[in-house]
């Protein structure tokens, strides 16, 4: 919840960024017929958001990412991660772990001044991921509730779960000093397929976040940190 | 720019997506069906009520029913394959006569939703009446050994 909240405040800030920026973008249009000398280059980085949510929750993982820009305005962008995240309510205790890869495309539609390289990007990924699904135990749903002796231990592990997901991609990314980067990107996620327990849900899927039941979509955010690794100037 | 009503409509959705309209559980949903079971008489095989009729699961304090009825649903233990109650007919009064029934089944969980988790589905497999030399329940028939819903009796109790 706490995450929640703190997901919408950050939509609103950056919805307020985003709209200044393409407006003033707009105004300021510059006829850049003047060739620079631009970096292209392999950038690596991680996904801090990670960190930040196992304070918040009960979670742990991991993300990396990396680009290779291919045009002026075009990245081909990979992301891979491990995620594991407990799902408690008063009804069951479970876990959600495996690892996840997406791959796609950034196109960066922001008009650089020169010598700036900021991003303001659309992207897309196609997604997947491998993972596995614990119950540790659950409250049977019973409104008698006369026999009641609490939750019922009965541990599952219900492994080979995979699912395939696209993602869209909005996000910008700052350069902060010489080829160091910082970004947000929020992410719409849709399932393609899935393969879950027979007699259990997917309810939370690595690389794809909470799944929410009798729908495909879902969302994400990441926060970037890259590096550039220079290799070539155009 | 075009681009931005799409990029808008994607920030539309992202707000709505992330509310979580499946963490509360609708009570609507049927729950974990009860043993549904019908007294009828041992000569003429009618529909017949049970008079002062007391139910209490063996070894709880709390009693489950008073009163009189032709048909009762009773919850069956999810913790155990086997549930044993005390029927008691005439129930405070100088007839009264208390007999002890066991319920012998097999326990399916069935997933439902992240909000309301589990319910049990049971199969039964027999019913014992402990034997007391003046039993009031006769005898007693599985009618449906599947216990999923609530729609029709599964026991036949004859008295």
């Amino acid at each position: 919840m706490k995450f929640l909240i703190m997901l919408r405040y950050i939509i609103s800030f950056f919805i307020l960024i985003f709209n200044n920026y393409i407006f003033s973008q707009e105004e300021i249009l510059v006829a850049d017929s003047l060739k620079i000398k631009q970096k292209y280059g392999i950038r690596i980085g991680i996904d801090l958001s990670k960190q930040i949510r196992m304070i918040t929750e009960d979670y742990s993982g991991i993300a990396l990412y990396g680009d290779i820009r291919i045009k002026e305005r075009l990245f081909i962008v990979t992301e891979l991660g491990n995620d594991s995240k407990s799902i408690n309510n008063d009804n069951l205790n479970s876990k959600f772990s495996g690892n996840y890869l997406k791959a796609g495309i950034n196109y960066n539609f922001y008009n650089n001044i020169p010598p700036l390289e900021n991003e303001i990007y659309f992207g897309f990924r196609l997604a997947t991921n491998k993972f596995k699904s614990e119950l540790y135990d659950y409250l049977v749903y019973d409104f008698d509730k006369y026999w009641d002796e609490g939750r019922i231990t009965d541990y599952q592990e219900f492994d080979n779960l995979s699912a395939n997901w696209i993602e869209i991609v909005l996000g910008f990314n700052a350069k902060v000093s010489n080829n160091f980067f910082m970004g947000i990107s929020l992410r719409l996620n849709r399932i393609v397929s899935q393969k879950s327990p027979s007699n259990f849900g997917n309810l939370y899927m690595p690389g794809f976040n909470q799944v929410t039941e009798n729908n495909n979509f879902g969302t994400g955010l990441t926060y970037n940190l890259i590096y550039r690794i220079p290799l070539i100037k155009k | 720019m075009d681009i931005l009503k799409y990029l808008k409509v994607i920030l539309v959705l992202f707000i709505v997506t992330s509310c979580e309209p499946d963490d509360i559980c609708l009570s609507s949903y049927p729950d974990t069906p009860n043993l549904i079971i019908k007294f009828v008489d041992y000569d003429s095989g009618e529909r017949k009520s049970v008079n002062k009729l007391r139910i209490k699961g063996t070894n709880l304090n709390e009693v489950f029913f008073t009163g009189t009825t032709d048909s009762i649903a009773i919850p069956l233990n999810n913790y155990n394959n086997t549930s044993s109650f005390s029927f008691t007919n005439n129930f405070d009064e100088s007839n009264e006569n208390e007999d002890l029934i066991y319920f012998d089944y097999q326990r399916n969980n069935i997933y439902i939703s992240k909000a309301c988790g589990y319910i049990m589905e049971y199969e039964l497999n027999n019913i014992v009446v402990e034997s007391d030399n003046n039993n009031w329940i006769k005898s007693s028939e599985i009618h449906k050994g599947l216990i999923k819903n609530e729609i029709s009796h599964h026991v036949k109790v004859y008295h």
